[in-house]
């Protein structure tokens, strides 16, 4: 009975529900990046890298990724704290998100809400919803069954062992809330096995573009887009972080930058 | 869905170049068919093979090598032999090729496609390298003819007699690089129709489109060199269109390059004069036929 987790003392409890909490947090992670296993049947084609964007990081990045290939083609330009659009750029866009990205800012609205936009939000849906069809993400509601389901598994577990033994039990609380946040994080991690076999597959296809990034200059277009897709934007040659910072919620800068900022700036700067 | 030229048979793609795999990957649908370069990828990473693999599922692929020295009369580098058939194995793709060309001896490689002398010697050890890497890989390669600017010395036949006993020799098929034959021809004056002709056109199953430039070597002659790095001239669709109207299989085309990469939409362009070129020489081909019937 001694290895009975809840006869442990309290630093051998705490080691305990460290392991647990990593097998319950982890396991569906493993599981849904490795299931099933020796699957070799042929994968979609993915071309556009706004849908690559989405595979990786979800509908946020791929709303990130607008911005960038926007920027790239100056129909969007930072200007403080804010971003200005060219007039009638809007013509020329054929992918949606982007067109969507370009409205929100033509609408003088502030970037840090960009990507709680309801047009921007909908269509990245729609993305997120293409490819769980095509069976390359986990849908979303998949996700958070297991996210639920592994903050009950914990809570169940931590709060037996308090009501068994009682204080002192800052110390679990720390560790359930660290295991918050990683379960969190696993929730976010949309590819399921087929995508992330995708996603290794295009990243070695490109790896001699990652090698020669350096010589990609702005406004290479598909080149620009197809690596910060496959990548991420740190495999870029020229820093994009301010322009990504600025996506971030911030309640002060984001409320007063765009009063003054977008409304009358659009139209004004790019391409200039 | 790809556009295929008017013979279902016939394609028409591009090599794959890491300058060009961008615009390749999202124009794959205006693509019939690809080429990848086998001595690129000997070294190639377990996760790049599979990405290979998985484009050979999504595209026919041919997969070109470049330096086994088939022409010669010593024995084709047996190790080289083994990372193509290991390659082709593991990649799957839908035919390999590789040049009728003399690139060693002695251990010394040249670092070039050199003519060997078109004589006995040769053909018997091109026949036999042939067969070894017919053992080898598993299927026999599309044989390549290449450019020359020179008539190998010791040589008793010429290029086309060379070549066509090659292919009686080992049954192979011949990828016939037309602007190879073009640089041959208009190097030592003659037709390049003619010299097409001359070939055992019903052996043809692929075909490469590049361009070249006109340099003056240290005696003052002018010389066609295929360098790849410019567009296909005009001459080579003519004769593409020539190939068609004769050739009884369907053709794989390839246009190849290796620098001086033009915007994408010139290199679509391009395709599409093949295309052109290919329905032309097959409605041609369907005319005489009806005509002869």
């Amino acid at each position: 009975m001694k290895l009975f987790p809840f006869n442990l003392t309290g630093p051998h409890f705490l080691w305990f529900f460290i392991v647990f909490g990593l097998c319950v947090v982890m396991l569906p992670l493993y599981r849904r990046r490795t299931f099933p296993p020796q699957d070799d049947s042929p994968l979609p084609h993915l071309t556009d890298p706004i849908e690559i964007a989405t595979l990786r990081a979800g509908y946020e990045e791929a709303a990130r990724l607008a911005l960038i290939v926007l920027n790239d083609r100056c129909l969007i330009k930072q200007d403080g704290k804010t971003f200005r659009c060219l007039l009638g750029g809007a013509g020329s866009i054929r992918v949606p998100i982007e067109l969507a990205v370009l409205q929100y800012f033509e609408r003088g609205l502030p970037p840090g809400d960009l990507l709680n936009d309801g047009a921007v939000g909908n269509l990245g849906r729609k993305l997120e919803s293409s490819l769980e069809q095509r069976g390359l993400r986990v849908p979303a509601v998949e996700r958070a069954q297991v996210f639920c389901l592994s903050l009950a598994a914990l809570g169940i577990v931590a709060g037996l062992r308090i009501w068994v033994s009682g204080p002192p039990f800052a110390f679990l609380l720390i560790e359930c809330a660290a295991f918050v946040v990683l379960a969190n994080w696993v929730r976010r991690q949309g590819p399921s096995a087929r995508g992330v076999r995708l996603l290794s597959q295009l990243q070695a296809l490109f790896l001699r573009l990652k090698a020669r990034a350096n010589r990609i200059r702005r406004g290479a277009g598909p080149e620009v887009a197809l690596l910060a897709a496959v990548y991420g934007f740190g495999a870029l040659p020229f820093s994009v972080r301010s322009m990504l910072a600025l996506l971030r919620p911030k309640s002060n800068s984001a409320g007063s930058s765009c009063g003054s900022g977008c409304g009358g700036g659009c139209g004004g700067g790019c391409g200039s | 869905m790809r556009k295929l030229s008017k013979s279902a048979c016939d394609r028409v793609g591009l090599a794959w170049r890491d300058e060009l795999a961008v615009d390749i990957h999202i124009h794959l649908q205006d693509i019939d068919c690809l080429e990848i370069l086998a001595d690129h990828e000997f070294r190639a990473s377990r996760q790049r093979i599979a990405a290979l693999r998985e484009l050979a599922r999504q595209v026919p692929l041919s997969l070109h090598s470049v330096a086994l020295g088939l022409a010669s009369s010593g024995p084709v580098d047996e190790k080289r032999l083994a990372r193509v058939a290991e390659l082709v194995s593991r990649i799957e793709p839908d035919h390999w090729s590789e040049h009728l060309a003399f690139v060693r001896a002695g251990g010394l490689e040249i670092g070039h496609l050199a003519a060997a002398p078109y004589r006995p010697e040769t053909l018997e050890g091109a026949v036999r390298n042939v067969e070894r890497a017919r053992r080898a890989v598993g299927s026999l390669p599309h044989l390549e003819n290449i450019a020359t600017s020179i008539r190998p010395p010791g040589s008793v036949w010429s290029e086309e007699q060379f070549v066509g006993q090659v292919l009686h020799g080992t049954q192979a098929p011949l990828l016939l690089d037309l602007h190879n034959l073009y640089a041959n021809a208009w190097n030592f004056g003659r037709d390049p129709v003619e010299l097409l002709r001359a070939l055992p056109l019903e052996q043809v199953r692929s075909v490469h489109l590049s361009g070249g430039c006109v340099v003056r070597d240290a005696a003052g002659v002018a010389r066609l060199v295929d360098d790849h790095f410019h567009d296909p001239p005009e001459v080579v669709f003519d004769l593409l269109q020539v190939l068609a109207a004769n050739a009884t299989r369907g053709l794989t085309v390839i246009i190849e390059r290796d620098g001086q990469f033009p915007d994408f939409r010139a290199v679509l362009r391009q395709m599409a004069l093949a295309r052109l070129a290919l329905a032309r020489g097959r409605e041609r081909q369907l005319l005489l036929r009806s005509a002869a019937a």
